[in-house]
C-alpha cells in the first residue's frame, strides 16, 4: 500500500459532521458550564487585576514542568518552528525545552482520542484543530479546561486586555475556556480568469449542477460546504439537498483536495475550485501576475476556526497553558502569519483587515459551526444515526453516486 | 531445452542447522502475526480499538453493487495493465542493461533506481500536463498537427491511463526482481542451447526466460498487488471523483465514509479490504510457489565453473539503446523535467513564453530549514538505513529457510511474511499506532509510539514481500552443493551464510538494499501517520508542502531529494562495481582460454 | 574405517514415498578405496551423503573410524561440519566468488579444521603441489578449466587432512581421455596418502581400474561386493554380470548331471552346452549362463568337433581399433563376441562360434 495517502489540505476549513457526534455526547455532559454570553465581559473587565499573580504562578509551574510539546497546523513553515520557540520563551521568561512539531490533525485527532481513551500520556501537551474537531476531542473528554483562563488571557493578550477583542471572539460555545481560536478561513471560489469571467461564475451552491459548468470544476471530497448548507437555509429540505449535492457531484470535473484543485486550475485544467481563502494569497505572494481570482457564494460561505487545547493529563499543563494562550497574541501572530497567510478574524493585520472588508464588501454569508443555535442544532443532529447516514450519503454524492 | 538443466535433489538438512534462520524469521513473523491478528480484530471494531463495541458493518458495508460493476472490473483493468506495461518494459530492460555489452549500463541503471524517488503527485501532475484532453501538450501540438481541436487520448478518468502511469512507476521493481537472477544464469546454460543450435532469441526464449520465471512471475504478483494499492496516482487521476472508482480509492473513503476530514473513523474498513485483497494475492502466490518448488531446477550457480557472458549486440545495439532510452524519457526524464519546471515556478503553469519570464530560485531559498534542518535529515538517514540493513538481513533470514531448508512450515512462512503486502498500509500504520499508544499506557518502558522505531518497523513489515521475493529468487539460484561442501569443511551454518552464499548473493542484496531505501526514503502514509514529535522525515516534510499548497517548495524539496539520492545511489553502485555489482567473476574481463591440465 | 550397517533411506515426494536405499551394509578397512557401482538412480549417491551427514537416514547406523556418527533413527546424529570427513562432489562446487586458494583455504581459515595463519599458506599450496595446481593459485575459480576444477575440489577436501574421502562421481565431468589419466593419478594419490575412501561412480572401467574393492549396487540395495576382478569374473548374479563388462546372459535348465564329474550338461536356446556345475546342482533347475564376449571363439573353417560349437552368422562387425566386436546369430539368438583385429570377418558370413567350457559361469 505505498499510497494510501490521504492528500488532505492542511488547516482546511472543514466541520465536520462527525464532530457532531461529539457534540452529541458533549450536550449530555451535566457539568459543563453553558455558556451564557452576558455573563462574560464582566469577567474580562476585573481579570486584569488579579491577571498577573495568577500568570506568575503558571509561569512557575511551567519552569518546573521544564517542557512543552505541542503541535503546529501541518502546513506552517518548519523555519516558523524556532521563532516561535524563541519567542515565547523570551515572552514568558521560560527557560524550557520546547518542542513543536507540524501534525497534520485530522489524523493527530483520531490518536488523540484513542490515547484518551486508553487513558495513555497524551503525546503532545497541546494540540491544534479545527473547531469540529476539537469539538469531537472535547466530547471524547480528551481536552482540560483552563483554570482562570479570562484573567490569564487578559495578561497574555494586549488585545484582551485593552478591550480590543472581546473573550467570546476567542473562546466561543461550548469550546469557552475550553479552546482558543487563532485562525480561521472562508471557502470560497477560485478560478482561472483566462478561463473564465467572474460574472459567469455560479452565484449559489445550487448553480454548481448547472450543466454549464459540466466537468469544469473541482471540488474537495469533505461534506463542510455542503452540510454546512442546511444552517444557512431557510426551510431546508434534507433530500432535495442531496440531490443539489449529487447533481453537482455529478457535473464537476474532479474530486481533488484543494491543494491539487487550485493547482489545476491555475495549470487550466479546470476554470474553477472550491477552495479555502489562503491559497489566493499564496498564489499572489508568489506571483503577482497569476492569472487566477476569488469570489464567494451568494448563499452561504462555511468559516472553519482553529483552536489551541489543551489535553487532558498532559505531561506539562503549565507550559500548555501558556502556549495556548499566548498563540492569539498579535506578537505570535506575526510571525506565522507572513508565511501561512491565514487570517486571524480578530487581528489588526493586513491580511486580517482586508479578509473581514472582503467579506462585508461582497456581502457574502459567512458561517460557523458555533455561530448560534441552529447551526449548533444541526451538528447534534449529525452526530445521531441518521445525521451520520446523511453525511456518508452525500460524501458519496459529492462523488456523484 | 529442460534437458540441458540438471536435475537437482532436494536437500535433507539436520534441524539444527537451520535455528539460526528460523528464529530470526519467526521474530519478524511474531511482529507480522501480531499486527496482522490487531488489523483482523479492528476490522470487527465499530470505530476505535480503546471502544467497547462489535460490530459486522465494516464487512457488510463492502458488499455494494457498485463494488462488482464497477470497482473490480476497474481495479482489475489496473493491476494487469499495470503488469502489462511493467512487464513490457521491466524484461528487455532488464537483459539489455545486465547481459548485453551495451554502453553506459550503469548510468542506466542508476537512473531507473531513481523512479520512486520521485513523489507521485509529481508523475499524475506531469501526465496530466502532457496528456490532457484540455491542457496537454502532447496532445495540443498532435491536435494542431492533425488538424483536429483535440485529440481522444488522455490518462484522466480511464483506467488505461492510470495502468499507463502505474505501469512505468512500477517497472522498476520488476527490472531488480529480475535483474539479480538474469546476472547470475550459469551461461554454460545458455551456450548448450547456443551449441544445439538454437538462436539467440530462441534461447532466450527457451532458456534465459524459463530460468527467470520464478523471479519475473514473484515480481508480476507483487507489482498487481502494489498497483492496485497505490493510491495518489489514480486519485488524481480520477479514481477520487469516483467517475473511475478503484479499490484502493474506495478503501481510502471507507475509512472516512463520511469524506476525509470527518472525524467518525472505521479504519477497521481498510482491513476488511486488505483481507479481501489478500484472498486473490495469495492465490496468486499459491501458484507462485508452485513455480518456486520446481526452482530447484533452476539453481544456476552451481560450483562449475562460468563465465557471465555478454551478448554484443552488434548493430542491433542502437535499438537496444533506443528502448532504454525511450523507457527513461517517458519515465525519468519527462517527470523530472515537469518536477524541475515545477520547483522553478512561482506558481506551477504549463510552458509558455510568459510562464519561462517567471522563472526564479524562490523556491530554493533556505530549502534546507523549510525541509525541517538537520534533525529531520539525521531522521531520515537513520530511518533509510535502519530499514534498509534490517529488511536485507531479514528477508535473508526467511527466505533462507524458505528456498534453502525442508523445514515444513517453510511455505507457510512465505504465505504469512507476504500478507502484509495485501494489507492497505494505512490499516498497518493505524494498527501500529494503536499498538503504540496502548504501550505508553502499559508499557511505558518500551518506545514506539512517536519514535524513528515505530517507523522503522512499519517500514520493515511493509517491505518485507519485496524483500523475500527477491531473496527466494536469488537464494532459490545458488545451488545447494556449494553450501552443502561448506558444512563438510567443517563450518557452521553462521558461517556458511556469511563466506559462502552472501557473497554468491551479492548482486541481489545490494539491490535490495538500495532499492529498499529509496522506498523507505519516499514512503508518506505510514511515515505520517505514525509520525510524533521527534521523528519527522523528509518525505512527510515534503508531502505536507505540497498538501498545504506550496507545490514550489515540496517540488525544490523533491529535486534535491531525487540528486541526493541519485549521487548516492549511483555511488553504491559504483563501489559495488555497476549494474552486475559483486557479480562473481565479472571482475575479471578476459576469461583466458582454459587450458587442459 | 567406516561401517554402514542396514541404511534405509526414503524420499516423500508427491507422487508418494520412494525408496532410493533399501538395507545397504558395508565396511571400509583403512586406506582401502571403496567404489559403490550401479546404474543411474540406484542410490550411490544417496548412501554417500548419508555417510558424509547431509541426508539424515531413515535407519541404519554408520560408524567413521572409532565414532558412532549416526544411530537409533536420529536420535544419535553427528552434525555434517563435525564429522571431519573430506568430500568432492560432482559438480565440484568451487566456490566461484573466491580464487583458487581461497577456495582451498576456506577448511583451514574457519571453521572445526581452523589451522594457525602461519601454517595456512604453507599447507595450501602443499596440498596445491599434490594435485599439480601450484601456479593457479590466484587465478578465480570461475575462469578454470574442468580438470583443473576437479583438481581444487580435491585439494580442498584434502587440505585439512580427513581421515576419510568421500567422492561423488568426481570424474563424470572431463573428456575419456583426461578421465583415463586422471584415474591413473587419483589412485596413485590416493594411495600414497593412506586415505580411505569411499567413491561413487557409475562408469564400470573407472571402478575396476581405481578401486580395491566394490560394491555393486542397485535398486537401492547391495547385489556383490568384492574385489574388482571377483566382480568381473564371478559375478554372483545376473544384475552384476550385466552391469560390469558385456556379457551374454542365457535362460537354460540343467539337463544332466553326471555322478562325480563336476562337468555336465545344461540346455539353453542355442542348444545343449558342457559346463561346470555347482555341485548343489539339480536336473531340471533354472538358471541363468553368462558368458563374456572375449572368451567366445569365432573360427570361418567351418564346425569341428569341438564341444560347445554352433553354427552361426554374422550379423554386424564393428572394428573399433583393438578388435572387431560383432553380434552373431545362433539359433536365431544374438551372441556378442570379440575377435582380435587379425581375424577379419563380414556381416553375413558363416562362421562356427565356441563357447570354452571353462568360460561360462552358472549364475542362479
Ligand atoms: N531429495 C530427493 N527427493 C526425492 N527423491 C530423491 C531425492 N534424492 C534422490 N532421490 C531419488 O532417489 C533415488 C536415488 O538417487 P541417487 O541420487 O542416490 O542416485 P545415484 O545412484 O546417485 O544416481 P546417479 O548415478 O544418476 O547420480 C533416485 O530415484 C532419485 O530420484
Ligand atoms: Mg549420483
Amino acid at each position: 500500500m505505498a499510497g494510501l495517502r490521504k492528500i488532505r489540505v492542511s488547516g482546511n476549513g472543514a466541520v465536520r459532521w462527525p464532530v457532531v457526534a461529539v457534540t452529541g455526547l458533549f450536550l449530555l455532559l451535566p457539568a459543563e458550564p453553558v455558556w451564557s454570553p452576558g455573563a462574560q465581559s464582566a469577567l474580562a473587565a476585573d481579570a486584569p487585576a488579579k491577571g498577573k499573580p495568577l500568570l506568575d504562578e503558571v509561569v512557575r509551574k511551567a519552569r518546573q514542568e521544564g517542557e512543552l510539546v505541542a503541535t503546529i497546523s501541518s502546513s506552517w513553515r518548519k523555519t516558523l518552528i524556532q521563532p516561535l520557540t524563541d519567542a515565547f520563551r523570551k515572552r514568558l521568561g521560560l527557560d524550557v525545552k520546547v518542542t513543536l512539531a507540524n501534525v497534520e490533525s485530522s489524523q493527530h485527532f483520531v490518536m488523540a482520542i484513542a490515547e484518551t481513551q486508553a487513558g495513555a500520556p497524551p503525546t503532545y501537551d497541546v494540540v491544534q484543530g479545527t473547531d469540529s474537531e476539537t469539538m469531537q476531542l472535547h466530547g471524547a473528554g480528551g481536552t482540560q479546561r483552563v483554570e482562570n483562563w479570562e484573567a490569564l488571557l487578559a495578561e497574555i493578550n494586549p488585545l484582551v486586555r485593552s478591550g480590543k477583542v472581546r473573550l467570546d471572539q476567542i473562546g466561543q460555545g461550548p469550546l469557552r475556556g475550553q479552546s482558543f481560536m487563532f485562525m480561521a478561513n472562508v471557502k470560497q471560489l477560485i478560478y482561472n480568469t483566462k478561463l473564465i469571467s467572474e460574472k459567469d461564475l455560479p452565484r449559489t451552491h445550487a448553480q454548481l449542477g448547472d450543466p454549464k459548468y459540466k466537468g469544469k470544476f473541482s471540488q474537495p471530497p469533505w461534506t463542510t460546504h455542503w452540510d454546512i448548507g442546511l444552517a444557512a437555509l431557510e426551510k431546508p429540505d434534507r433530500n432535495e439537498w442531496l440531490d443539489v449535492v449529487r447533481k453537482a457531484g455529478k457535473n464537476g470535473g474532479a474530486v481533488l483536495y484543494e491543494s491539487a484543485g487550485v493547482q489545476r486550475v491555475i495549470l487550466g485544467e479546470f476554470a474553477f475550485a472550491l477552495a479555502q481563502d489562503r491559497y489566493m494569497r499564496q498564489i499572489f505572494a508568489k506571483d503577482p501576475k497569476a492569472p487566477i481570482g476569488s469570489r464567494f457564494f451568494d448563499d452561504y460561505n462555511g468559516l472553519t476556526g482553529f483552536y489551541h487545547s489543551v489535553r487532558t493529563r498532559p505531561r506539562h499543563p503549565a507550559a500548555a497553558t501558556l502556549f495556548a494562550l499566548w498563540m492569539t497574541t498579535p506578537e505570535a501572530q506575526a510571525i506565522w502569519q507572513p508565511s501561512d497567510l491565514q487570517a486571524v478574524p480578530y487581528g489588526d493585520s493586513k491580511i486580517d483587515r482586508e479578509f473581514r472588508l472582503n467579506i462585508e464588501k461582497s456581502k457574502a454569508r459567512v458561517i460557523g459551526w458555533l455561530d448560534n443555535d441552529k447551526t449548533l442544532e444541526l451538528l447534534k443532529w449529525y452526530g445521531t444515526e441518521e445525521g451520520r447516514k446523511y453525511v456518508e450519503a452525500m460524501a458519496r454524492a459529492i462523488r456523484g453516486e | 531445452m529442460p534437458s540441458v538443466i540438471p536435475f537437482v535433489r532436494r536437500r535433507a538438512r539436520i534441524a539444527t542447522a537451520d535455528a539460526l534462520p528460523l528464529a530470526f524469521s519467526w521474530l519478524v513473523l511474531a511482529v507480522v502475526i501480531f499486527l496482522l491478528a490487531f488489523v483482523l480484530y479492528m476490522t470487527f471494531v465499530p470505530s476505535l480499538p480503546t471502544e467497547p463495541g462489535f460490530t459486522l458493518r465494516h464487512w457488510s458495508n463492502v458488499a455494494s453493487s457498485r463494488l462488482l460493476t464497477k470497482v473490480v472490473p476497474n481495479t482489475v483493468i489496473v493491476g494487469f495493465g499495470t503488469i502489462c506495461i511493467a512487464a513490457f518494459f521491466a524484461l528487455p530492460l532488464a537483459w539489455l542493461l545486465n547481459r548485453t555489452t551495451l554502453p553506459l549500463r550503469t548510468t542506466f541503471t542508476t537512473m531507473i533506481g531513481i523512479v520512486p524517488v520521485i513523489p507521485g503527485f509529481i508523475l499524475a501532475m506531469g501526465w496530466i500536463m502532457l496528456l490532457d484532453e484540455r491542457i496537454g501538450l502532447i496532445n495540443n501540438v498532435a491536435a494542431n498537427l492533425l488538424g483536429l481541436s483535440s485529440l481522444p487520448l488522455g490518462v484522466k478518468d480511464t483506467p488505461w491511463g492510470m495502468a499507463w502511469v502505474l505501469g512505468l512507476v512500477l517497472t522498476p521493481p520488476i527490472f531488480f526482481l529480475v535483474a539479480g537472477p538474469l546476472c547470475r544464469i550459469d551461461p554454460s546454460l545458455e551456450e548448450v542451447a547456443g551449441v544445439i543450435g538454437m538462436k539467440q532469441l530462441t534461447t532466450l526464449r527457451r532458456v534465459t526466460l524459463p530460468l527467470v520465471w520464478p523471479g519475473i512471475l514473484g515480481g508480476l504478483i507483487y507489482t498487481f498487488m502494489t498497483a492496485v494499492s497505490i493510491f495518489e496516482i489514480p486519485a488524481l487521476l480520477g479514481a477520487a471523483s469516483g467517475k473511475v472508482p478503484v479499490l484502493a480509492s474506495e478503501i481510502f473513503y471507507s475509512v472516512r465514509p463520511g469524506g476525509p476530514l470527518t472525524a467518525t473513523f472505521a479504519y477497521g474498513a481498510a482491513g476488511v479490504y486488505g483481507t479481501l485483497l489478500a484472498v486473490p494475492s495469495l492465490v496468486g502466490l499459491y501458484f507462485y510457489l508452485r513455480v518456486l518448488e520446481r526452482t530447484e531446477r533452476y539453481q544456476v550457480i552451481t560450483g562449475k565453473g562460468y563465465r557471465p557472458r555478454e551478448t554484443d549486440l552488434g548493430p542491433l545495439n542502437w535499438i537496444g539503446i533506443g528502448f532504454v532510452i525511450s523507457y527513461l524519457v517517458l519515465a525519468v526524464a519527462l517527470p523530472l523535467l515537469v518536477l524541475l519546471w515545477a520547483s522553478l515556478m512561482p506558481v506551477l503553469q504549463l510552458p509558455s513564453r510568459e510562464a519561462l519570464s517567471k522563472l526564479s530560485f524562490i523556491n530554493y531559498d533556505s530549502l534546507l530549514e523549510g525541509l525541517g534542518g538537520i534533525a529531520v535529515i539525521w531522521n531520515t538517514v537513520v530511518l533509510v538505513l535502519c530499514v534498509s540493513l534490517l529488511v536485507s538481513f531479514f528477508s535473508f533470514m526467511v527466505s533462507w529457510v524458505v528456498v534453502r531448508t525442508r523445514i515444513r512450515s517453510r511455505k507457510l512462512i512465505d504465505m504469512l511474511v507476504m500478507v502484509p503486502h495485501a494489507i492497505p498500509s494505512l490499516a498497518f500504520a493505524f494498527a501500529l499506532a494503536m499498538l503504540g499508544i496502548l504501550a505508553s499506557r502499559w508499557l511505558a518502558w518500551l518506545p514506539l509510539s512517536g519514535t524513528i522505531g515505530i517507523i522503522v518497523i512499519a517500514h520493515i513489515i511493509n517491505r518485507m514481500p519485496y524483500g523475500t521475493r527477491v531473496m527466494n529468487s536469488a537464494l532459490g539460484q545458488v545451488h545447494h552443493e556449494l553450501e552443502e561442501i561448506a558444512q563438510v569443511c567443517g563450518t557452521k551454518t553462521p558461517t556458511v551464510m556469511r563466506r559462502i552464499i552472501l557473497p554468491l548473493v551479492k548482486p541481489s542484496v545490494v539491490y535490495l538494499a538500495v532499492w529498499t531505501a529509496m522506498l523507505s526514503f519516499q514512503e508518506v502514509t505510514m511515515a505520517l501517520f505514525l509520525s510524533g514529535p521527534q521523528n519527522h522525515v523528509l518525505a512527510v516534510s515534503i508531502w505536507e508542502l505540497w498538501e498545504s499548497g506550496s507545490l514550489g517548495t515540496a517540488a525544490a524539496g523533491a529535486v534535491a531529494m531525487v540528486a541526493t539520492m541519485s549521487a548516492l545511489m549511483f555511488a553504491i553502485l559504483s563501489v559495488a562495481r555497476g549494474p552486475t555489482a559483486g557479480l562473481v567473476g565479472r571482475g575479471v574481463a578476459e576469461p583466458p582460454v582454459a587450458e587442459e591440465p | 574405517m567406516i561401517r554402514v550397517t542396514n541404511l534405509r533411506k526414503q524420499f516423500v515426494t508427491k507422487h508418494g514415498a520412494l525408496a532410493a536405499v533399501r538395507g545397504v551394509a558395508f565396511e571400509v578397512k583403512e586406506g582401502e578405496i571403496f567404489m559403490l557401482l550401479g546404474p543411474s538412480g540406484c542410490g550411490k549417491t544417496t548412501t554417500l551423503r548419508c555417510i558424509a551427514g547431509l541426508e539424515a537416514p531413515d535407519e541404519g547406523e554408520i560408524w567413521i573410524g572409532e565414532q558412532l556418527v549416526f544411530a537409533d533413527r536420529g536420535q544419535k546424529i553427528v552434525p555434517v561440519y563435525k564429522r571431519g570427513v573430506g568430500m568432492v562432489f560432482q559438480s565440484y562446487a568451487i566456490w566461484p566468488h573466491l580464487t583458487v586458494f581461497e577456495n582451498v583455504a576456506y577448511p583451514l581459515v574457519y571453521g572445526i579444521f581452523k589451522a594457525p595463519k602461519s601454517e595456512v599458506r604453507e599447507r595450501v599450496a602443499k596440498t596445491l603441489r599434490l594435485v599439480g595446481m601450484e601456479r593457479l593459485e590466484d587465478r578465480p575459480a570461475p575462469l578454470l578449466s574442468g580438470g583443473q576444477q576437479q583438481r581444487v575440489a580435491l585439494a580442498r577436501a584434502l587440505v585439512y587432512e580427513p581421515k576419510v574421502l568421500l567422492l561423488d562421481e568426481p570424474l563424470s565431468n572431463l573428456d575419456a581421455k583426461l578421465r583415463a589419466e586422471m584415474r591413473v593419478e587419483l589412485r596413485a594419490l590416493m594411495k600414497r596418502l593412506n586415505i580411505t575412501a569411499v567413491y561413487v561412480t557409475h562408469d564400470q572401467e573407472e571402478a575396476l581400474v581405481l578401486s580395491d574393492r566394490i560394491a555393486v549396487m542397485h535398486g537401492g540395495e547391495i547385489k556383490q561386493i568384492g574385489s574388482p576382478r571377483d566382480i568381473y569374473v564371478r559375478p554372483e548374479n545376473d544384475v552384476v554380470a550385466g552391469f560390469i563388462g558385456t556379457a551374454n546372459l542365457l535362460p537354460a535348465s540343467i539337463s544332466t548331471v553326471p555322478g562325480n564329474a563336476r562337468e555336465g550338461l545344461v540346455s539353453t536356446p542355442i542348444g545343449a552346452l558342457v559346463c561346470s556345475l555347482p555341485p548343489s546342482a539339480a536336473v531340471g533347475q533354472a538358471v541363468t549362463i553368462m558368458f563374456r564376449p572375449e572368451d567366445v571363439l569365432v573360427s570361418v573353417s567351418g564346425i569341428g568337433q569341438s564341444r560347445n560349437t554352433f553354427a552361426g552368422i554374422v550379423e554386424q562387425a564393428v572394428f573399433v581399433g583393438s578388435r572387431f566386436q560383432c553380434v552373431i546369430s545362433v539359433n536365431g539368438l544374438k551372441i556378442e563376441c570379440e575377435l582380435p583385429k587379425s581375424q577379419v570377418v563380414e556381416s553375413g558370413q558363416n562362421v562356427a562360434v565356441e563357447i570354452p567350457c571353462h568360460a561360462i559361469h552358472l549364475l542362479p
